[in-house]
């Protein structure tokens, strides 16, 4: 079944079409949670939510491109997630709107482990930033409307959010080594 | 390494690698779905309660407006009646009135003596000696029995329909006897009395 038809089977509430929407962005989509979440049992209730609100929704979905589906479903992803943050009060950013100057260093033997760990341990507010500004290539405005924060506060939130990952991924090939 | 570069590198390894960390989570995709399909079924139940809410609402609105109309109808059925019922009314008080205003009258009457003069003679005396006329008039008297009306009264008919009043021979032979009038039907001894006062005075007058 092409995209198109999957649509048009999901809109017409065919368990079929649902089912293999649901095998085709599953993956994808539960790691976005996992990455704005930091656990994987909050991340496992959000996609399921987000795909109930996406088969509700799915009749105002309009097609234009190959990649609309799968940029729909991940905004309603990002959007659950953020409100399950704010629901559950996790997300703090810090007044301090200073942004650290720093020089990036990355160690060449840098495992994808190492990253997602260290995402998941970064603080709510660090990482929802990092995440929506990296990874989802939000702007500074986008996130300062999206999460009801200042630009400055956005800017600071991702400088330490950076800082705070190369120091985790420090200690985490620290340990290493020492193993 | 600069901030940019620092960006697309940290995205590259999250794309490109992340299947590796996810890989050991793959069965909980089954009991995401077995959640999903649960709620999407529940929801399919709660319209299906909803549209036969719905559908009773509309029924009952419909049958409630199906009574009104009818009433309506009714309403107006009732009103043509009434109306008919009103003209009919008025006519028969018109003919009321017309009976109530119809008068009968009650004359007593009584047979009285008396002594009507039939002949009158005129004997003419005269005297020589003296000028003089003398006229002796002798009257001849027939006794005879002449009505007397006692009493007059004006009754309206409908009146006399509510009497046990049938006829005048009747109230005629009362009248003889005893010269009372019963007006006994009414039962209200005021309006008895009322309607008996001409008749009261008469009969004093008579004893």
């Amino acid at each position: 079944m092409d995209e198109k038809e999957l649509i048009k089977a999901c809109k017409r509430k065919k368990q079929v079409g649902q089912k293999q929407l649901y095998e085709r962005y599953y993956d994808i989509m539960f790691r976005i949670c996992y990455r704005y979440l930091g656990n994987l049992h909050d991340a496992e209730d959000i996609v399921v939510e987000g795909f109930i609100k996406v088969f509700e929704k799915i009749k105002q979905f309009e097609y234009r491109n190959s990649s609309s589906l799968k940029n729909w479903i991940q905004t309603i992803m990002v959007n659950e997630s953020l409100m399950h943050l704010r629901r559950s009060k996790r997300i703090l950013f810090s007044d301090n709107e200073h942004i650290l100057e720093q020089n990036y260093h990355i160690d060449e033997t840098l495992e994808i482990k190492d990253i997602h760990k260290a995402i998941a341990q970064m603080p709510t507010g660090y990482r929802t930033v990092f995440n929506m500004y990296v990874v989802e290539g939000y702007s500074h405005k986008e996130i300062a409307e999206r999460l009801n924060i200042s630009e400055q506060t956005s800017k600071s939130q991702l400088s330490r959010a950076k800082k705070y990952l190369q120091k985790l991924i420090k200690d985490l090939n620290y340990e290493r080594r020492a193993i | 390494m600069n901030d940019e570069q620092y960006n697309k590198l940290i995205k590259r390894e999250l794309e490109e690698n992340e299947e590796v960390f996810f890989s050991d989570i793959k069965h909980n995709k089954n009991r995401s779905w077995n959640l999903i399909e649960h709620r999407l079924e529940k929801k399919r139940i709660i319209p299906l309660w909803f549209y036969s809410a719905a559908a009773s609402i509309i029924l009952l609105f419909g049958i409630s407006f199906f009574f009104k109309y009818e009433m309506k109808i009714k309403n107006v059925k009732i009103v043509e009646l009434n109306q008919k019922l009103a003209k009919l009314e008025n006519q028969e008080s018109r003919e009321k009135i017309k009976i109530i205003t119809k008068t009968d009258t009650i004359k007593l009457i009584k047979e009285k003596l008396v002594y009507v003069p039939v002949i009158e003679h005129n004997t003419i005396v005269k005297y020589d000696t003296i000028y003089q006329q003398i006229t002796l008039t002798d009257t001849i008297f027939i006794k005879e029995k002449l009505p007397e009306l006692i009493a007059k009264n004006e009754i309206s008919k409908n009146l006399i329909n509510n009497q046990n009043v049938n006829s005048n021979n009747q109230l005629k032979t009362k009248k003889k006897r005893r010269f009372v009038f019963r007006f006994g039907m009414f039962g209200n001894s005021n309006v008895e009395k009322v309607q008996n006062e001409p008749l009261l005075s008469l009969k004093t007058e008579l004893k």
